[in-house]
């Protein structure tokens, strides 16, 4: 094992610098940077002229410049790590370290979501195969896959920013809508729920005409431009979300289960005024981190002290609905923060962006904005990420599990009595990630440099837009900065994933 | 069992209503909507630097942004037309023709945004930065050398560095300084010195990162002016501080991957401009520039809702910048959005939700054609177009320029964009300077020409406004090159031209047009877009080149580098001793009148030579939200921002 980790190590080394150096040498003969003082009328062109030249040592010819570059990347094993100066004169490394932090945030939140859903999707397709719902996914999954992210972009903007900012402004669902959403959502709640003829259209009929109720109710109460959920709403979206909880773990007949999770649920409507209490100002990431870790502790202890029997499963269902109870507090606590944000000087009413990752004119110190800020900002290159990488794993998601639910074993599984919970849950479904771990490993390896085009449109400075700057301006240090970092976390991602396949499945051994 | 029913009814009914009350939070007053004060531009390059002289930081963003937070003794307005800015001071020429000198006066009473008093030693940095002579002697390196000077500035080698002599003269009260030069400045009024706070620099230079007091700065300025003299005289000590001092000024005052505020390092934003740097964020890539309470340097803000805070904030794609003007991200944007994105704007403004001005930038079109090699070798270029072809050459050439579609161009590259798009008629200025008009009515394009074949008058126009104008230009195009090649015709095209052009994607998209009309008049044209093209201008193998030259200032002689017989961006080995001898005219003191008509002269012989024609200048829209009055754009930089005084909401 060992031995095929050194080879694969120095075969990344190799494939690194020798990627490295071809594309050195082709940007460096394609691009041109004195293109701009060639076209400028400055009558001291030729001292410019001298010192760019001078500057970027055009003088030395690539393949020997490569060289000066390199020397200055190996120095990283005297600890002395250079990736030279950018245009600007900048160090390289300083700007993507700036960068990085930047794009991971665009594209976590992506990912993980991404990940979430289509996994769930698309075993939930894949247990309902040729259904209705089936169909449906598999049309939604390929139309979002095929659809270009910057057309997405466009879109999203025009309809959940502009669109919906000019909403906010009365704060009314006009009739049309009042009636379209509806019928739309119905459709989507009932191709959830499934079933014969009669129960789909039974439960699209009382989907649409409850949902055309809530729009109207939300429109009395000017809930869009007050938005807010309160501690019984808390507490019920929370015990709904427990009973799922329990329910995929343990069964929804287990009642131990349940009352386990609902006790989670009740612990935190309770909570809700203490935390309510905590001034915005105190607060900060690393505080917030440490009450969700401390719910979730809580959680699990809570959920404990139910078990007679099955302690660790009732933990588990304890600790992930005091996470979710926890999401609906913050979820609350920032729709109360809604309105006085939105009618703050800096956003005027138009709350949703479409650039930039947050706002430099928010001046203030409650934590609370803040998030709602970054979230807001996020949220439109989030959902334009998810919706394109997702369709991917809901398709492999779906025919990895097929597979795996044809497989003796399963029909073993069956045929001693599991429950058909059971089977997919705890036999099938591990089984079927293996192949998606490959998936994951690659996509988290390029998640760094990932998201050029999505970066650019929504002018977010990450990776990807200093790359297409360097790009643009010739900044041939800039641009193999960023180079080197993504393909070193690619052929890094690709050991990774090759590693932990080998872990995952026993069947899979590295031979000599 | 009807009991627990009732009782769940109940349970459920409570549970809704409390869930009501839940969902009725307390409403908020919304805060009072006070009048707008904050821009937010659109800033399609990044923000890096305040110190604009440093060769890598003179980009169109940081332009702007230095326009705003300093000012000096002109400014160019919306025409373009250079404008005296009485507010800082006066400058009016001393004397003489041959040993010329410019005196410039700094306005009394105005103060750095420290409170430290503006006055002319502040000027004397401009001498540092541009004088190759007083570096050297001031021990801070040659700037043409491999190691270049302790000021990396864009500043030297031009025409202040090559005429300017000695230092400039300091008045007894520290009001003004006096610039001797060699011979006459034909621009002087554009290379005249600019104020720094130069006591910033010398507080920065003993490691102070805090404002200082006035005594204090007091001191530091009179350093510097000891500094700056002592250095000269051959002081170690000096030189080593003014050395010091230009490490400070290469470096510190760029932002590429370091975040920036004001509270922290204070000093690096002094300055005595309308706005002063107040923040940059570098993650986001936003600039913020708040109001300067002292500022008195330039034309006083608007007093009705003036812009207090402006934001410059990072939009890249011309698409997304629409977009977010439509939704109030940004309140300005400029720039070049492409079809679908100017065809939004259009929309937008025709029901007016925001106010949209078509227009150009400094940056315009041309295409030139060889006659011999381009500078530093000898003639050996032998292709369709050489000179020493004599008049055949003449004729072939002014057959390519006949046939060239620049009206196609037009309406194909630059109507989607701008729907009062028009060909660019002259070289050596643009629309709105005030040489324009005189000049295009003498250089021979805008007015009807002839041009006999076989004895045959065939009268022709270069300003083309409609496709047949082009058509009938063609055919005699045709007839110029079957003097040479009976057989020629559009399928027939025996003349091989080789066209040099840069890889920018509108003019790939222009290649076919060119192609197919220069066929029409027996040419046929390949086009070698290189991404090398920069340095291959002067190669011989192209017969013809079709690139940009960016405007950056209203010039009386600037032109002459392009034209003259050895002028350095003479490329196409263009000769003619009766054209240099009117270009050499336009370097000494002239009427605007004489000016005119001598350009006029110019380039009516080059068009007679057939050497090169103007195409068109870029497009550049400037678009803005509904509340904001005052936006003025100009093709020059600081373009927009020029008339900030007039901007309010």
């Amino acid at each position: 094992m060992l031995a095929f980790i050194g080879r694969r190590i120095a075969i990344s080394f190799l494939i690194l610098f020798g990627s490295s150096f071809l594309v050195y040498n082709m940007e460096a003969i394609a691009g041109d940077p004195l293109a701009s003082l060639a076209e400028s009328s400055a009558r001291n062109k030729a001292y410019l002229i001298s010192r760019l030249t001078a500057q970027l040592q055009l003088d030395v010819p690539p393949p020997a410049r490569y060289f000066i570059w390199l020397k200055g990347v190996l120095g990283v094993f005297v600890g002395d790590l250079d990736f030279g100066k950018t245009r600007q004169g900048g160090a390289v490394l300083e700007l993507i370290g700036s960068a990085v932090p930047v794009t991971l945030r665009l594209v976590t939140a992506a990912t993980v979501l991404a990940i979430i859903l289509g996994i769930s999707i698309g075993v939930l397709s894949a247990i309902r195969q040729y259904s209705r719902l089936d169909y449906s996914m598999t049309f939604v999954s390929f139309l979002f896959f095929s659809l270009p992210v910057f057309w997405i972009a466009v879109l999203l903007k025009q309809y959940f920013a502009i669109g919906f900012n000019d909403f906010l402004a009365d704060g009314q669902v006009t009739t049309p809508f009042m009636i379209v959403i509806p019928l739309a959502l119905g459709l989507i709640i009932a191709g959830f729920i499934g079933g014969e003829r009669k129960r789909f259209w039974i439960s699209y009929g009382s989907a649409a005409v409850g949902l055309f109720a809530l729009i109207n109710l939300l429109n009395l109460m000017n809930w869009f431009q007050n938005p807010g959920l309160g501690i019984v709403l808390v507490f019920l979206f929370s015990a709904g979300a427990g009973i799922v909880v329990a329910g995929l773990t343990m069964g929804f007949d287990h009642k131990i289960a349940r009352n386990a999770a609902l006790s989670v649920a009740a612990l935190g409507a309770v909570l809700y005024v203490p935390f309510n209490m905590i001034p915005g100002h105190w607060l900060n990431l690393g505080l917030l981190a440490l009450l969700g870790v401390i719910a979730v502790v809580v959680g699990v202890f809570t959920a404990g002290f139910w078990a007679k029997e099955d302690r660790s499963a009732l933990r588990r269902i304890g600790g992930l609905t005091a996470f979710i109870t926890g999401l609906f507090l913050i979820v609350d606590k920032l729709m109360q923060v809604w309105n006085p944000y939105v009618n703050s000087d800096a956003i005027s009413g138009r709350p949703v962006p479409t650039i930039s990752a947050a706002n430099d004119l928010m001046d203030s110190h409650n934590y609370w904005w803040q998030l709602l800020d970054v979230l807001l900002h996020l949220l439109l290159p989030t959902l334009g990420i998810m919706l394109i990488s997702f369709a991917g794993y809901v398709r492999y998601a779906r025919s990895s599990l097929l597979e795996v639910m044809n497989m003796d074993y399963i029909r073993t599984a069956r045929a001693k009595g599991l429950t058909e919970r059971t089977v997919v849950v705890r036999h099938a479904l591990r089984n079927a990630m293996i192949p998606l771990t490959t998936l994951i490993a690659f996509d988290l390896s390029g998640l760094i440099g990932g998201a050029f085009i999505t970066e650019s449109i929504y002018g977010w400075k990450g990776m990807g837009t200093i790359f297409l700057q360097a790009v643009s301006s010739q900044d041939l240090n800039l641009l193999m900065g960023v180079f080197f970092l993504t393909s070193f976390l690619a052929v890094m991602g690709n050991l990774l994933a090759d590693l932990a396949y080998s872990a995952l499945d026993p069947r899979i051994r590295m031979g000599k | 069992m009807k009991a627990t029913r009732v009782s769940r009814a109940l349970a459920l009914t409570a549970a809704t209503a409390l869930a009501l009350t839940g969902l009725a939070t307390v409403a908020i007053a919304p805060a009072d909507a006070a009048a707008k004060s904050t821009l937010i531009i659109g800033d399609g390059l990044g923000w890096s630097s305040l110190n604009t002289a440093n060769p890598d930081e003179n980009s169109a963003v940081n332009a702007d942004v230095a326009y705003l937070t300093s000012q000096g003794f002109w400014y160019y307005d919306s025409a373009p037309k250079l404008t005296r800015n009485t507010y800082f001071g006066t400058y009016d020429i001393v004397k003489g023709t041959k040993d010329f000198e410019v005196k410039y006066v700094v306005k009394a009473g105005q103060t750095w945004s420290d409170g430290t008093p503006i006055d002319a030693v502040d000027l004397l940095l401009s001498h540092v930065i541009s004088s190759s002579g007083y570096s050297v002697k001031a021990g801070l390196g040659d700037p043409s050398s491999e190691a270049g000077s302790a000021f990396y500035s864009g500043g030297y080698g031009g025409s202040y560095d090559h005429s300017i002599v000695g230092n400039p003269t300091l008045s007894a009260d520290h009001m003004s300084v006096t610039l001797h030069y060699s011979k006459f400045q034909p621009d002087w009024e554009v290379q005249g010195p600019g104020a720094s706070p130069v006591h910033t620099l010398e507080a920065m230079a003993d490691g102070k990162t805090a404002l200082q007091s006035a005594a204090a700065n007091k001191a530091y300025k009179a350093k510097f002016l000891a500094d700056f003299t002592n250095a000269y005289k051959g002081d170690k000590a000096a030189q080593t501080r003014l050395a010091a001092i230009g490490k400070i000024w290469t470096n510190d005052y760029n932002f590429d991957s370091a975040a920036y505020d004001s509270a922290a390092k204070p000093l690096i934003a002094v300055s005595n401009g309308a706005y002063l740097l107040k923040s940059y964020n570098n993650s986001t890539q936003t600039v913020t520039l708040t109001q300067n309470p002292k500022y008195t340097s330039g034309h006083p803000l608007s007093k009705v809702n003036p812009v207090k805070t402006i934001v410059f904030k990072y939009v890249q794609d011309g698409t997304a910048s629409v977009q977010a003007l439509q939704n109030g991200d940004i309140n300005l944007y400029q720039g070049a959005p492409g079809a679908a994105g100017y065809s939004t704007l259009q929309s937008l403004a025709s029901n007016k939700s925001i106010g949209l001005l078509g227009g150009t930038s400094g940056t315009y079109e041309h295409i030139d054609l060889r006659t011999g090699n381009g500078p530093g070798t000898t003639d050996d270029y032998n292709g369709p177009f050489a000179s020493s072809h004599g008049q055949k050459g003449k004729d072939l050439r002014l057959a390519f320029l006949l046939a060239f579609p620049r009206y196609a161009t037009m309406t194909n590259q630059l109507k989607p964009f701008n729907s009062k798009a028009t060909l660019l008629n002259s070289n050596f200025t643009l629309p709105g300077s005030v040489y324009y008009k005189s000049v295009t009515a003498k250089n021979g394009i805008t007015t009807a020409q002839s041009v006999t074949i076989g004895g045959k008058k065939y009268s022709y126009n270069f300003n083309v406004t409609s496709d047949a104008q082009q058509t009938a230009n063609e055919a005699i195009a045709l007839k110029l090159v079957q003097k040479y090649y009976p057989t020629a015709s559009a399928t027939n095209t025996p003349v091989k031209i080789n066209l040099l052009r840069s890889g920018r994607q509108m003019r790939v998209e222009n290649n076919a047009v060119i192609v197919q009309h220069e066929a029409n008049a027996g040419f046929e044209v390949s086009n070698a877009t290189t991404a090398n093209w920069s340095n291959r201008l002067s190669e011989n193998q192209f017969d013809a080149e079709e690139f940009a030259w960016v405007l950056n200032s209203v010039t009386q002689d600037g032109s002459n580098a392009n034209y003259l017989s050895d002028g350095a961006n003479n490329h196409t080995g263009w000769y003619d001793t009766a054209l240099d001898n009117i270009l050499h005219k336009l370097e000494n003191k002239a009427t605007p009148a004489q000016i005119g008509t001598l350009m006029g002269q110019a380039e009516n012989l080059i068009t007679q030579n057939a050497w090169t024609l103007p195409i068109y200048q870029w497009p550049q829209v400037t678009a803005f939200s509904k509340g904001l009055v005052g936006v003025k754009a100009t093709p020059i930089s600081p373009t927009y921002a020029w008339n900030y005084w007039e901007w309010h909401f």
